[in-house]
């Protein structure tokens, strides 16, 4: 499309001329974003078809990936999933590369990154759509620890014997074993299952169980197939320590399935206040603390509007609404403090921005034009995700396009009241923090209320198909030091106190040990010799119930190759017959009484 | 049969000792400690026909074993070093008293025995050094005696890139038995 192409058609939105005209009587605030798609390129296809979007870095090198979920592109079938490999000046796609192209008739959409085996790297479950082309199964694909992946459906059992039309997934530790399960929507063969009118219940298998050793169930657990069904949300609702679904729905009323526990569901939405009216054709719920007041409030979009709902002591009573934009029905919004005010702003994918006004209520806030042409000139917006790709504490929005080229738009706010935190790796052992809680407070006021700054729980993929990057982001106030309260899934809580914002904060469940070096000696006897290499740490004091450490060693990036395992008194090993001239990288990471593996920590010998 | 004045001189000895060696290798000091244990056995023969009866030939064997601990893994690592030495003595007599002092030469054969974390199980070689010894003999009565010297050796072996120096100083103390063959 043309420049000028770009300008009529904005001047055909009249929400658009509205903003322009009345923006400097109502505008609190402002936000600066630039449109730097072209120069990483990362447009996408140029028969386009992207619905899903995952920020994650698959490859451990630090910096954020960018998994682009396809489908229905222009016709083309077996459309691959793109996998933009961040290079810090450049992204390429590396999606078929590394063996995730996913590239199944009809197409993908939704999908998400979790590690599946607790081995600290993003794995990938990737749905495929059915299209009247079998077979259209799902995949599970397990990542080496180097961003390379390989398929491992075959581990589903029963195996896979019908097409399914799934959309929305989620990731969660369901039922509380210490591994993550999965779960996927629409687990029916039809092509176009859009009816207006709710269906029959229909008990399907919709769960991929993990049995916790590489292989999964297929199951059902108490969610019924009631309707079409498009984005999926994943969080605690209901604050009970377990992974709740939400799922937006098109005939049936967009509903919550609370968790008993044990990752059997029921069916929750209208006694939680959520509206039964059917076929209002919601796209996605988001779920986010839009009043500071330590709970999860929402937003609904789909239907040419937006519903914002608060939590009012666990029951959500709907108290805005806003129309999306131009004929948009809406398929996603998301929130994240863009100017680093101390509450969550709205963005509505290929929309506006709205601010917040630390009440929850959303004020349209000023966007340089050129980003807010971006955002608005794509085509078929559909998911947007979050995700700091340039790591400067920010956060920078990608959105897909389904009929155009997707974009990506850096925040260029230039400060440093920002505090970002980084699950290493949680109860389950595995990296990402799924269902992880965070409270930021003021300094020295932990656990007041009063002094809450913010509250966030990672979650995988949520909304319409989107999955933020893994972490949580805070914005803040530079001038002050904060208190952060952490609670894993399974209720075990740490505190880091006095955090200074403009830093990432990295936690785990268990720590890495700690003061880990590497020295080179030799190993003597009167007629031989090795080189061997001294590993020395020191126990973490902020760990309990350590059992053992496991030593690994790194040969490329961050792939972990396990070495050995000592028990807890022993806080040395030796790396035996070792190259001299060979530089060597070791991980060492610690053990808890129940087998849960920490974070490690990492050691180069030169 | 020889005789010194009327008496008879038994002209063989056969003893048994043992004693202390202080091997002058740092790295066998840091692995085996500062000494082992070490047990002698030797035949010798009074020379009858060379500077009036004051040479003697001795054919010893010498059997060291010590456990000791890898430098750095501290796992345990045995070694084991017989020594076969054909020695030439000079004797002073003096009454019971026999002073003796001579060089010798050594062929010396080691076994180091590794862990099986070590990269190879066992080192297994062979060296030639020299010695030199003084010591005496006391005599009890014409059969029975002792016996105490002091050996210094000197041996070098080579095992690839590793050097080990045998070489050291040997303390011992035992019985000797007379005899004619």
């Amino acid at each position: 499309m043309s420049r000028q192409g770009c300008c009529l058609r904005i001047l055909k939105k009249p929400a658009l001329i509205l903003t322009f005209v009345l923006s400097p009587l109502f505008l609190s605030g402002s936000l600066h974003f630039t449109n730097v798609t072209q120069k990483n390129n990362v447009g996408g296809y140029s028969y386009f078809g992207a619905h899903g979007i995952c920020w994650v870095d698959v490859n451990n090198d630090g910096k954020l990936d960018l998994y682009i979920k396809n489908q229905d592109a222009k016709g083309v079938l077996n459309v691959e999933n793109i996998l933009y490999i961040n290079y810090g000046s450049i992204f390429s796609d590396e999606a078929f590369l590394r063996g995730v192209s996913d590239a199944y008739p009809t197409g993908t959409h939704g999908g998400v990154f979790a590690d599946l085996d607790n081995d600290k790297d993003f794995d990938l479950f990737s749905t495929t759509t059915y299209g009247n082309i079998s077979p259209s199964y799902n995949h599970i694909y397990e990542n080496d620890g180097t961003g390379y992946f390989q398929d491992i459906t075959d581990n589903i059992s029963p195996s896979q014997d019908i097409d399914t039309f799934s959309r929305g997934v989620a990731a969660a530790d369901f039922d509380g074993d210490g591994d993550i399960d999965l779960y996927f929507s629409n687990p029916l063969s039809e092509a176009k299952p859009f009816s207006t009118q709710p269906s029959p219940p229909k008990q399907l298998k919709n769960f991929y169980m993990n049995n916790g050793d590489g292989t999964f169930t297929w199951t059902y657990r108490g969610i019924e197939w009631i309707g079409f069904v498009q984005g999926v949300s994943a969080v605690d609702i209901d604050q009970d320590g377990d992974i709740d679904i939400a799922e937006a729905k098109w005939a049936p009323p967009s509903t919550i399935y609370l968790n008993d526990g044990n990752g059997y569901f029921h069916k929750a939405g209208g006694s939680l206040g959520l509206p039964l009216t059917i076929n209002v054709k919601d796209n996605g719920m988001s779920f986010a603390d839009l009043d500071n007041d330590g709970d999860l409030d929402f937003a609904v979009i789909g239907g040419h509007r937006i519903d914002i709902y608060k939590n009012n002591e666990g029951i959500f009573q709907k108290y805005n609404s806003m129309s999306t934009v131009g004929s948009n029905s809406g398929f996603h919004c998301c929130f994240g403090d863009f100017d680093h005010d101390g509450d969550l702003d709205l963005y509505e994918s290929g929309g506006y921005f709205y601010q917040n006004d630390g009440q929850g209520n959303f004020i349209y806030v000023s966007l340089n034009v050129s980003a807010l042409m971006a955002s608005l000139n794509t085509v078929d917006p559909r998911s947007s995700a979050l995700g700091d790709f340039d790591g400067d504490g920010d956060l920078d929005v990608y959105i897909a396009d389904r009929r155009g080229y997707n974009v990506l738009l850096r925040n260029d706010i230039d400060d440093s009241n920002w505090i970002q935190v980084e699950v290493l790796s949680d109860q389950t052992g595995g990296t990402g923090g799924i269902g992880t809680k965070l409270w930021l407070y003021e300094g020295g006021h932990l656990g007041e209320s009063g002094f809450l700054k913010g509250f966030r729980e990672i979650t995988g993929e949520y909304g319409y198909l989107a999955q933020d990057m893994p972490a949580a982001h805070f914005g803040v106030s530079q001038s002050s030091a904060y208190d952060l309260k952490i609670e894993f899934l399974n209720g075990e809580q740490r505190v880091i106190n006095s955090i200074v914002p403009g830093q990432k904060i990295q936690t785990a469940y268990i720590l890495p040990p700690i003061n880990l070096t590497g020295e080179r000696k030799v190993n003597r006897a009167l007629f031989y010799y090795e080189n061997v290499i001294q590993l020395t740490w020191n126990a973490n004091p902020d760990n309990e119930n350590i059992s053992k450490y496991r030593i690994y060693r790194v040969e490329q990036w961050r792939k972990l190759d396990y070495v050995d395992e000592v028990s807890a008194e022993n806080l040395v090993y030796h790396i035996r017959n070792t190259s001299s001239n060979t530089q060597y990288i070791f991980a060492v990471t610690a053990v808890d009484n129940n087998n849960i593996e920490g974070a490690p920590a990492y050691v180069t010998v030169e | 049969m020889l005789y010194a004045g009327n008496e008879e001189i038994k002209s063989s000895r056969l003893s048994v000792a043992g004693g202390a060696y202080f091997m002058q290798d740092e790295v066998f000091k840091e692995v085996y400690g500062d000494s082992a244990w070490v047990f002698y056995g030797e035949y010798s023969y009074r020379l009858p026909f060379l500077l009036n009866r004051h040479i003697e030939i001795g054919v010893e064997y010498r059997f060291l074993s010590d456990k000791g601990k890898l430098t750095v893994t501290k796992e345990e690592v045995d070694l084991a070093i017989s020594d076969f030495t054909l020695s030439l003595r000079y004797l002073f007599d003096l009454k019971r008293f026999i002073i003796f002092i001579g060089p010798g030469l050594d062929y010396i054969i080691y076994k180091e025995k590794y862990p099986p974390t070590f990269p190879v199980s066992s080192t297994k070689g062979s060296v030639l050094g020299f010695s030199f010894q003084g010591g005496c003999y006391y005599d009890f009565s014409s059969s029975l005696g002792a016996k105490v010297c002091v050996k210094y050796s000197h041996a070098q072996a080579e095992e690839g890139s590793v050097k080990a120096d045998l070489g050291g100083i040997g303390i011992k103390a035992g019985l000797v038995f007379r005899f004619n063959l």
